[in-house]
This record gives C-alpha cells, structure tokens and sequence, in this order.
C-alpha cells in the first residue's frame, strides 16, 4: 500500500448497532416503572392494550436514541490504512486517534452476529498484544467482503504469524453434551430472574389490586379450581417461573458450546439465538478456576474460568471468560493444563495447618454467643422476639466444631514452582490456580489473633476484575507468607527459569 | 503493642515516612471527633445518641494521638530493584509487596490535610486494581520525587543502584 487509505463502517452499521444496543433489560425495566408511577385506572384488556403500547413506545423511543448515537459514532468514525499501521479517528465528546501497528495485530477475526448477518455485514476483530497499554480493535459493521479483503491486507502487511491464518490450525479440545448442556441449567439457582419474577409479581399484585376482569385474576381463577392458591404456593409457583425461564435463557445461550484450542489462543463458540464468538489470546490469561456444586460433584462435573486482563479500551477491566460450561472433571482440568500451563498432577493440596481449624472453631463459638447476647437484649425491648428459644443457640454451639472442622476441611493450597493453587469453599467449591508471574501485588496480613498462633492471611491479586479482590488464601503458616512474598519478588525478573529455590534476601534496601 | 513477628528473611524493612505525618494523622481523628460533636449537638441533640458521639468528640484528641503514633510506629517500606514492599496496619498488620514489573503507574498526590506540613504521598498502581494498591504516605516533596522517579525507572525495568 503506498498511500494511505481511508474507509468508513457500512451505512448499514448504524441500524445494526442500534438494534443491538437496544437492551432487552433496559425496556422491561423502564416498562415496570412506568407501570408503577401510571394510575391503574385501566382495567381488563385495556390495561394489557396499554402496557402494550407503552412497552412499544419505550423501545422505539430508545431505538430512536440509539439510531442517533450510533449515527453520530459513525460519523466521527474513520479508519485508514497506513504503510505500517491502522489508524482508527472515533468519539463524539472526547475524539481519540489511535494507532495500531500492523505488527502488534496477534490476531484479527471477521465474524457476524445474528442481527448483522440479515444485513450483509460482518464485524473485524483485531487482537493486539496482551499488554493493557494496547488495546484491541473493533470495526462494526463492514461489508462482509470488505471486512475479509481488510483481514487480508492486515495480514499480508503485517506478516501475522500462523495463528491468525484464516484457517487458523485450532483443533477443538472442548464440545459441549447435550446432558451437560442440560444440567448446566438446571443445577444452578438463577436467582437474577427468579427476583425479576417475583418483583414483577409483588409489583403487578401490590399496584393493580381491585380489577376484576384482568388477565391476571383471570389467571387466578383457573388455577384456583386446581391449587389451593394461598399467597406462598402463589409466590412459590412465581419463583418456579422465574427458575424456569433463567434455565431456558441458561440453555439458550450456552447450546452448541465449542471450545477450540490453537497456538497460543483460544476460541469459544456458543448460543442459539445469541450467539457468541469469542477469541482470547494465551497471555492475557491471568488466572484459570475450577467450580462444582454438590450436584456437580456427585456426577464428577466441574466448571472451568479463565480470568483475562482488561484491556485499555473495549474491555477495561477484563472478563470472565467460561472454557467450559460443565465438563468431566478430567477434562475440566485438562482445560486448566492447556490455559495456564500447570501440571495437573503435582497438584498436591495440602490443607491448612490445624491450629486454623482451632480458629474457626472459635470464630464460629464466638459468633453464637454474641448471636445468643444479642437475643437476649433484643428479648428485653422487643416482645416478639421471645419466640426465639434460647436452648436453640446451645444447639448452635454444639455444632460449632463440626462447622469449623468443615471450613478448614475444604481449605486447602499448594505452592508449585511457578504456580499458587488455592481451593475453598464448603457448597460451591472453587479452586484457582494462579501462575506467579500474573500476580500483580500480594498482601500478608495478619491480626492479633492470627499472630498469637502465628497464622498470616494472603490475598493475589491478579489484573482481572472479575476476580476482584484478589484470590484469598487464609490462616496459613506465616511461613508461607515470606515464602510468596520472596518469590513473588524474585521470581518476577526477566527470565521464568525454574529459580524456585526459597532463598535469603538481597538486602532490603537500596 | 508487641512488634510483629519478623517472619520473611527478605523483609526487616528500615525506612520510615516522616515523623511529622503523625500530627496529620492525629488531626484526621481531630477531625473526626469535632465532626461526631457537631452532629451530636445539633442535629441529634436529645437524641439517645448524643451521648454516645459527644464521648466520641472527647475521647477523640487522646484516642487519635495514640492511634497515629502506633501507625506510625507500624508503618515500614523498602524499595529494591525487585520491587516494593509496603508493612503498615494498625490491629491487623497488612505486608504488601509489588513486583517491579508490574508496576503500572506511579502518581505523587498532595493531600490537603498533609500539604500544610509538607508532607506528600507516593502511589502505586497496578493492572485490575481500583484506586491504587499501595500508597507511601508522608514523604517530603523531594524524597517522593526521587522516590516516584526511582519506580518509575523499575516499572520500566531498567534497574539502577
């Protein structure tokens, strides 16, 4: 390319983005708030015909603002080809000009969305270096020849490496069962849309309470001939509801999972309707994470996270980025392995020394007994408290050794050569593993408590929000402590060799 | 008080912020007080708890000298070609140590409170974190230049010394 050429996202991009910008969320809630401030003067089937109305008007009045906004976007936004580099002009408030050198370009993806694919339109996802100075570039929408001639010119210019070839050489390391799928959706709580159900519900019960003939009570009295339709089993059967429809979107959204692996990235692939298409690049993998339930565990299923680092500007605070919904556990660790590059079997967790499981045994005691204070006091100035029966915090206290034993059992960590393991947690049971040199800082602290069995608390902390604040590792030997502290700072020189020998220090100082 | 246990052979840091930020932190808890004491007084007067913040206001002079010269006592940094380490707590010790390379940003911030003293802080930042991990507070406005211009060099990775 001798001179520089400049090119504009397809017209069409702007009722594209508009589309997908309009927030499904967005409008319900607007719509429940204006039901709520409105007078519910309306009955039967005109109430129904007005929410109607009223739920179309929001969506086209924000559809309307967002054809505007994107309108604006793109017409501040301009793209040019130089010699060596991309030049990206954007912004309304704030005009940024950005440079991105065809040689920093890891990775650049051409993909359509479900709205964009009517349109012809396709998007160019280009992946830069995994330092969170650079960030990654997103052109929506091009033509989707135009967007694959653009990859082109990138790569031939760039002289990408192999893993950005069209093709690239991914082999798909993860596909999702369909028994998987299922219990992936049913084994968790969706407590997002069970609220949203049961606020719709208290919300339509509290505001519209006299209309006869509405379609809720009509409902109602259907259902009465078959249920005893007291207000629980009512909220109950809301709840359900709400349950139901968080597994179908669960479902949805996760269906046709597949994971594919190649050199140094990984591509996720999922969702019927929603379909995503994600790519992440090896080195920006901060940490990785493995989660069951109990109904997980009894199937020898597991979960598994990676944790990615923001980057400066599409995704400033990095994701979550699921590798797979619900796998065997050998496979989810084998995920693990493949992410961050641990050998899954010198992973020997060793559990916290037992002077810990003192401590919870005391935190726990102590917690009863100021529970048990407290009732006490409360009894005095508030009558209906008295139904509390005290003989019921004895109970408590007696149980409080099984309670910490528990806590301390599901404790447990391991200090590799270039890895920190921790696991915990009694119901969902999360274990992370964190390469060394992701960690950014690391906090060892200790309380008086603490020092008196001298026990330290560590936090990581890794340059993923979604891992915020820190992965935890506490009441561990206070040993352990210096010994991560010490490696964390030396470790962290230019070389990763395997220096893992604990050594003395080279002078605190300067 | 006793001293916390020295438990990392890396780690028997020597350097101290500037005796005069204890005065500055007294003052905060002051502040603190003199605050409890206004609401005490005049928004919550014959309340059941105007007694309670006014006690708040008299402890506070006493409670907030104490605290910051145990703060002060408590708080160590050291800065190696490797990295920082920050000790600072006042019931919970809290020993934070972050590697050179990671080392995103590195501010000088004048707090109003400390500036009438000449007193400045240095604070670090690193990637995913809100609002800086560690802050070096009380130091003269010279020694934080040199100090913030010496991370930054290691943020950098050129080592010096």
């Amino acid at each position: 390319m001798s001179s520089p050429t400049s090119l504009k996202p397809d017209l069409r991009s702007v009722p594209v983005r508009a589309l997908e910008n309009v927030d499904v969320t967005t409008v319900a809630l607007l719509a429940v708030m204006l039901t709520v401030l409105g007078d519910g003067s309306a009955s039967g089937i005109d109430a129904v015909v007005s929410g109607m109305v009223t739920l179309v008007l929001i969506a086209v009045c924000l559809g309307g603002f967002n054809l505007v906004i994107q309108a604006v976007e793109w017409w501040h936004y301009e793209l040019t080809l130089e010699e060596e580099s991309l030049v990206v002009r954007s912004g309304i408030l704030r005009p940024k000009r950005r440079t991105i050198p065809f040689s920093r370009i890891q990775q650049s993806t051409v993909s359509t969305t479900t709205v964009s694919r009517p349109f012809g339109l396709a998007a160019l996802e280009c992946e830069t270096a995994g330092n969170p100075d650079e960030s990654d570039l997103s052109v929506r929408y091009l033509e989707r020849a135009d967007a694959e001639d653009l990859q082109r010119r990138i790569q031939s210019t760039a002289d990408v490496d192999v893993t950005s070839a069209e093709p690239p050489d991914r082999r798909r390391v993860f596909t999702l069962r369909p028994r998987e799928l299922a219990l992936y959706g049913v084994a968790r709580a969706h407590p997002k849309t069970v609220l949203l159900a049961v606020l719709a519900w208290i919300g339509a019960h509290y505001f519209d309470p006299d209309p006869i003939t509405d379609l809720r009570s009509t409902a109602i009295e259907v259902l009465e001939d078959l249920l005893p339709l007291s207000p629980v089993v009512v909220l109950g059967l809301v709840a359900l509801a709400g349950w139901v429809a968080g597994v179908v979107l669960a479902i949805e959204h996760t269906a046709r999972f597949r994971l594919s692996a190649g050199e140094g990235s990984f591509r996720r692939q999922h969702g019927l309707f929603r379909t995503t298409d994600a790519d992440v690049s090896s080195d920006r993998i901060q940490i990785a994470r493995v989660r069951s339930n109990p109904i997980h565990r009894a199937l020898g299923l597991a979960q598994t996270d990676i944790g990615t680092a923001g980057l400066s500007d599409p995704a400033p605070f990095g994701l979550k980025w699921p590798l797979a919904p619900l796998a065997r556990r050998d496979v989810a660790w084998g995920l693990v392995e493949r992410a961050v590059g641990v050998d899954r079997s010198a992973v020997r967790l060793q559990s916290l020394p037992d002077r810990a499981r003192r401590r919870y045994v005391v935190r726990y005691a102590l917690g009863v007994v100021a529970l048990a204070v407290g009732t006490v006091i409360a009894q005095r100035f508030v009558p209906s408290t008295r139904v509390i029966p005290l003989p019921l915090f004895a109970l408590l206290l007696a149980l409080t050794p099984l309670a910490g034993h528990v806590t301390w059992s599901h404790r447990g960590y391991a200090l590799l050569e270039d890895y920190v393991v921790v696991r915990r947690g009694f119901w969902t049971r999360r274990t992370y593993v964190v390469p060394t040199d992701t960690v950014q800082n690391l906090t060892v602290s200790q309380s008086p408590f603490q020092r008196r069995v001298n026990l330290v608390s560590v936090r990581l902390d890794v340059a993923s929000m979604p891992f915020l604040p820190g992965v935890p590792l506490p009441d561990v030997d206070a040993s352990v402590g210096g010994r991560l502290q010490d490696r964390l700072l030396e470790d962290d020189s230019e070389d990763d060799s395997t220096e893992t020998a604990i050594k003395g220090n080279d002078g605190p100082n300067d | 008080m006793t001293e916390p246990s020295s438990r990392s052979p890396a780690e028997s840091p020597t350097n101290r912020v500037h005796s005069r930020i204890r005065i500055v932190w007294a003052i905060k808890w002051l502040l603190v007080g003199v605050a409890a004491a206004v609401v005490g007084t005049v928004v919550l007067s014959d309340s059941p708890l105007e007694r309670p913040l006014l006690a708040v206001a008299a402890a506070s002079p006493v409670v907030g000298i104490l605290l910051a010269v145990v703060r002060y006592r408590r708080f160590r940094y050291a800065v190696t070609d490797d990295g920082v380490y920050v000790r600072r707590g006042l019931v919970t010790v809290n020993e934070t140590v972050v590697p050179a390379a990671s080392i995103q940003q590195v501010d000088v911030d004048e707090p109003l409170l400390s500036r009438p003293f000449g007193l400045v802080s240095v604070r670090l930042y690193t990637a995913g974190t809100f609002g800086g991990r560690v802050a070096i507070p009380g130091l003269e406005s010279e020694a934080a230049t040199d100090l913030a211009d010496r991370l930054d060099r290691l943020a950098r990775g050129e080592s010096d010394v």
